[in-house]
């Protein structure tokens, strides 16, 4: 990077963190960042990394759009939609919302609830085939087809292929009136992205989320884990070059489920927790072995669970097939507006309350968020 | 791919200029550096320039370019210096066609930047004068600390373009009228020159005591003018702030420096924003009128790609707007469908077949590119059929909605909206009145208002920082629309298409800031009127949809 302007991209970054840091609590507890799907970059709406100016109330200035639609239609304003502030020469950059790496905003996250770095156990293993796209390929999975490319190339060979005058172009047609050419690309017109197979060393993490689906585990306490999870997530991603993710929900039975049911399934059945364990231990045991994974289980109920079950079956279940395998248990007891622990959580204390692979937090509302995470990851393990 | 060697690139430049020549441009010499893709962001940061003062506005915009480019695949396809000689920066791994494209679209910028009007009283020697304001900021910063002076820049970047676009055209009445031989202007005493006379008896024909008196008035009445100028009570709202807060703000004289140095830079650019739609659809026009030779048989594809991701995106990418509008007036000046006759002319199938073979386009493209800005550009050359051909229509939010809705198609609503964004910058015309309001030292601005009412938090914003500036209190007059009467909902049954808004009322306010609270202080009439400017409206939700 150029010496001159790493200076000021310091500053900036310096200005961005701290107006991060500032509104750390209200972006967790809004739940604003939680949801973008992008991969590697987040939007954080701060307004105040800007310079102010007079300007037009966007709102009240209206503008220009192009495209169908019939009047008093409502639309929606795309990024390009509208260039109040765009950018060009001279004009500055004016960004509504500050675009910040996820590893960066995990780092902000670290520094400010001073989270320790994880030692990631167990040696790295080499693998085969990185991430990065250096090469062009005819074949190649779907996912990685370079569709402009496909289509340029299938212009090519439409353009090479056409007799002069078979286009339906009459001479001196002025180009708006000319029939569109219909571009469709055959399978030789295919380009893919190719990466070279490089081995590289990796290190493995599985986090397993599992959740409590009765009926009192709904709305806004799902939110919550939602949240929770989000950022435990992103944390643990900036440790491990590999992550992967594994849901579990449970009520008298457990079952995987994927993302999306695991925050949206509700049932009404009772609550029998050593199932979701059982599973857990399941699935570690038949996926991932504890020599080239690191493995992160967080568990979320209301506390509630049937009688006898967390000393008879749950402690076992911990003691012998999960904390030995694990770097570490979270527990997460989700009650709105109640701090006193239930009757999961003090069993699960007077039995394990000395191991410290073993952690539990009390979320009572989205003001705890913030301390449970730091609960939850501040052993460094 | 092999990046091209100096004596390739040599040849593609003689190439492309020679064939920018035979199209009729005429450039000034241009120096191309060649850069690596890191270095191109930074210089796409500092508009340009290989270095500006420190602050943290280039690291966002460095931040932002370095983004876009890793995660969208994205870079900055030509940057040119309006400089003599200019300056354009190549990829380093830019491919032999990319290289011929932006070295003709460079050129065209250049012919552009030479010959137009907007352009002629630009400092041409600006990277040493960036330098210069790099090295004095520096300076500041070693002496007062980078905290102080980088939050200072803030406090005058909010108002960077608040300054008279127009001034340097303007002939001022004291520059115009005076000779040089009036200047004795001594203790406040007025005295003539006379044309010097060596017989007596003539000196009343040669120096006729009324032309000497009206001489003497002359100047008495420049001299109060200028004093006028320098107090802070002036004679008429002025836009030129910055220079009002250089000039009568309390500051320390680095502070008035900062604010000089910023001016300066604003008055450098201004001319670009204000013909960026004209300036990048010549370039983007002559790019593909020339490339259709300059570009192999075999690179006649990749540069067609090229063009197609400058142009697209948005219809009002300015690049894919203006080459819109150069062609259109290179068509119709061709056909001669201009003037009297053809505007008259209602007949369409007429107008399709109009062609009078007048061949003037060539010759009035090069005209306007002399003489008009982005405003004058789109007022006198975006017409009708652009407006239907790119399928545009104007919109406006509804806040019963919270949604914004498509209010018109018509060719006025839509030019209206256009002009506004390009009209004093797109931005409020805000004022200077007089820094001693109500006889208290106090700033008053006035936001003169077409309409549409400021951004409410911004304005906060930038008032207390023209308070740290001015150090005492400042106002702002302006005018904010008020609910008056909530929609009838059983309107709603006829024309449920139809987004009903609420019945508004003006409501001028003045606003304060003493540099602890903001207060808001009704306006009386008259002084609404004064700040009201009456000839444009630029709304354009129709009358059915209110109350």
């Amino acid at each position: 990077m150029p010496k001159r302007i790493r200076k000021d991209l310091e500053r900036y970054k310096r200005i961005v963190r701290g107006e991060i840091r500032k509104n750390l609590k209200d972006l967790i507890e809004s739940g604003e960042i939680v949801g973008q799907r992008g991969k590697d970059i987040v939007k954080i709406p701060i307004k105040s990394i800007r310079i102010p100016e007079f300007r037009y109330d966007p709102r009240d200035a209206g503008g220009i759009g192009s495209g169908d639609g019939e009047l008093g239609q409502p639309i929606r304003l795309d990024e390009d939609g509208d260039f109040w502030g765009r950018p060009g020469q001279g004009t500055g950059i004016h960004l509504p919302e500050v675009e910040i790496e996820l590893r960066e905003l995990a780092e902000i996250l670290g520094e400010e609830l001073e989270l320790p770095r994880i030692q990631p156990k167990g040696e790295r293993r080499w693998v085969q085939g990185g991430e990065d796209y250096t090469d062009v390929s005819v074949v190649g999975p779907e996912t990685l087809l370079m569709k402009r490319r496909a289509y340029r190339e299938g212009l090519k060979r439409q353009l090479l292929l056409t007799e002069p005058g078979k286009d339906g172009a009459v001479e001196g047609m002025p180009p708006a009136l000319r029939p569109p050419l219909l571009v469709t690309p055959i399978r030789e017109d295919k380009r893919y992205l190719h990466s070279e197979p490089e081995p590289e060393p990796q290190t493995n993490a599985v986090i397993l989320f599992m959740r409590d689906a009765s009926g009192s585990m709904s709305g806004e306490k799902t939110e919550i884990i939602r949240q929770e999870n989000y950022w435990i997530d992103i944390w643990l991603r900036t440790h491990y070059d590999n992550v992967e993710r594994v849901y579990i929900l449970h009520d008298y039975e457990a079952q995987e489920v994927d993302e999306k049911e695991f925050y949206e399934l509700s049932t009404g059945g009772g609550t029998r927790i050593s199932s979701a364990y059982e599973l857990c231990g399941k699935i570690i045991e038949r996926r991932y072995s504890p020599e080239d994974w690191n493995i992160y289980p967080f568990h979320f109920s209301d506390g509630e669970n049937w009688i006898g079950d967390t000393e008879n079956f749950c402690v076992p279940l911990l003691q012998d097939e999960l904390l030995p395998r694990c770097n570490i248990f979270c527990y997460g007891q989700v009650t709105l507006g109640r701090r006193s622990a239930g009757l999961h959580l003090v069993k699960l204390e007077e039995h394990l309350g000395q191991d410290e692979r073993w952690v539990s937090s009390i979320i009572s509302g989205r003001e705890d968020i913030l301390r449970s995470i730091k609960d939850f990851l501040g052993k460094g393990r | 791919m092999n990046p091209l060697s100096i004596q390739e690139l040599e040849g593609l430049r003689g190439e492309a200029r020679r064939l920018a020549e035979e199209a009729g441009l005429d450039p000034w010499e241009v120096t191309f550096g060649v850069v690596d893709y890191d270095r191109i962001n930074e210089l796409s940061a500092y508009d340009g320039f290989p270095l500006r003062y420190p602050h943290w506005q280039f690291g966002m915009s460095y931040d932002y370019f370095r983004k876009r480019g890793a995660y969208s695949g994205w870079w900055t396809y030509e940057l040119v210096l309006n400089t003599r000689p200019a300056l354009a920066y190549l990829r380093a791994s830019n491919t032999v066609v990319e290289t011929k494209g932006v070295m003709v679209h460079v050129y065209a910028h250049v012919d552009f930047f030479r010959h137009n009007r907007w352009f002629s009283k630009t400092n041409r020697d600006m990277i040493r004068l960036m330098e210069n304001h790099a090295t004095r900021v520096e300076r500041y910063m070693n002496q007062y600390g980078v905290e102080k002076v980088e939050s200072f820049l803030d406090k005058v970047l909010s108002i960077q373009y608040n300054m008279d676009p127009h001034a340097p055209f303007i002939k001022r009445r004291w520059q115009a009228k005076r000779s040089s031989k009036d200047e004795d202007e001594g203790n406040g005493l007025v005295e003539a020159r006379r044309i010097p006379v060596k017989r007596d008896y003539m000196e009343r024909f040669i120096n006729p005591p009324e032309w000497v008196e009206k001489r003497r008035a002359r100047m008495r009445a420049e001299l109060e003018e200028k004093k006028l100028r320098e107090a802070t009570e002036l004679e008429r709202p002025q836009k030129d702030l910055l220079q009002f807060l250089m000039k009568h703000g309390r500051l320390e004289d680095w502070q008035k420096d900062l604010i000089a140095l910023v001016r300066e830079e604003s008055y450098y650019f201004v001319p670009q924003i204000q013909t960026k739609v004209m300036n990048e659809g010549w370039a983007s026009y002559w790019e593909s009128k020339i490339m259709a030779e300059f570009a192999g048989p075999n690179e006649f594809l990749d540069h067609a790609d090229m063009m197609s991701k400058v142009l697209g995106g948005s219809a009002l990418n300015p690049y894919r707007l203006g080459k819109l509008i150069w062609g259109d007036i290179k068509q119709r000046w061709d056909k001669g469908r201009f003037g009297r006759e053809w505007e008259l002319c209602k007949e369409k199938e007429k107008k399709e077949k109009w062609d009078t073979g007048a061949g003037l386009g060539m010759e009035k493209i090069f005209e306007v590119r002399r003489n008009y800005n982005d405003v004058t550009f789109i007022d006198e050359f975006f017409t009708e059929d652009l407006c239907e051909r790119l399928n545009l229509f104007a919109y406006e939010y509804i806040p019963e909605t919270g949604a914004y809705h498509i209010t018109s198609r018509s060719f006025e609503d839509v030019k209206k909206k256009l002009l506004l964004r390009h009209t004093n910058l797109g931005k409020p015309t805000i004022k200077v009145v007089t820094g001693n309001y109500d006889n208290k030292g106090e700033l008053l601005l006035i936001h003169e208002w077409n309409g549409i009412g400021l951004d409410w938090e911004d304005a906060k914003q930038v008032l207390k920082n023209i308070h740290a500036m001015w150090g005492r209190p400042v106002n702002l007059k302006t005018i904010i629309l008020r609910r008056v009467r909530d929609p009838d909902p059983t309107r709603n049954r006829i024309h449920p298409e139809r987004p009903l808004t609420a019945v508004v009322e003006e409501q001028g306010v003045l606003l304060r800031y003493d540099g602890e609270t903001f207060r808001e202080l009704a306006l009386k009439p008259e002084e609404v009127a004064d700040i009201r400017v009456d000839d444009v409206n630029y709304h354009t939700i129709p009358e059915e949809w209110i109350g």
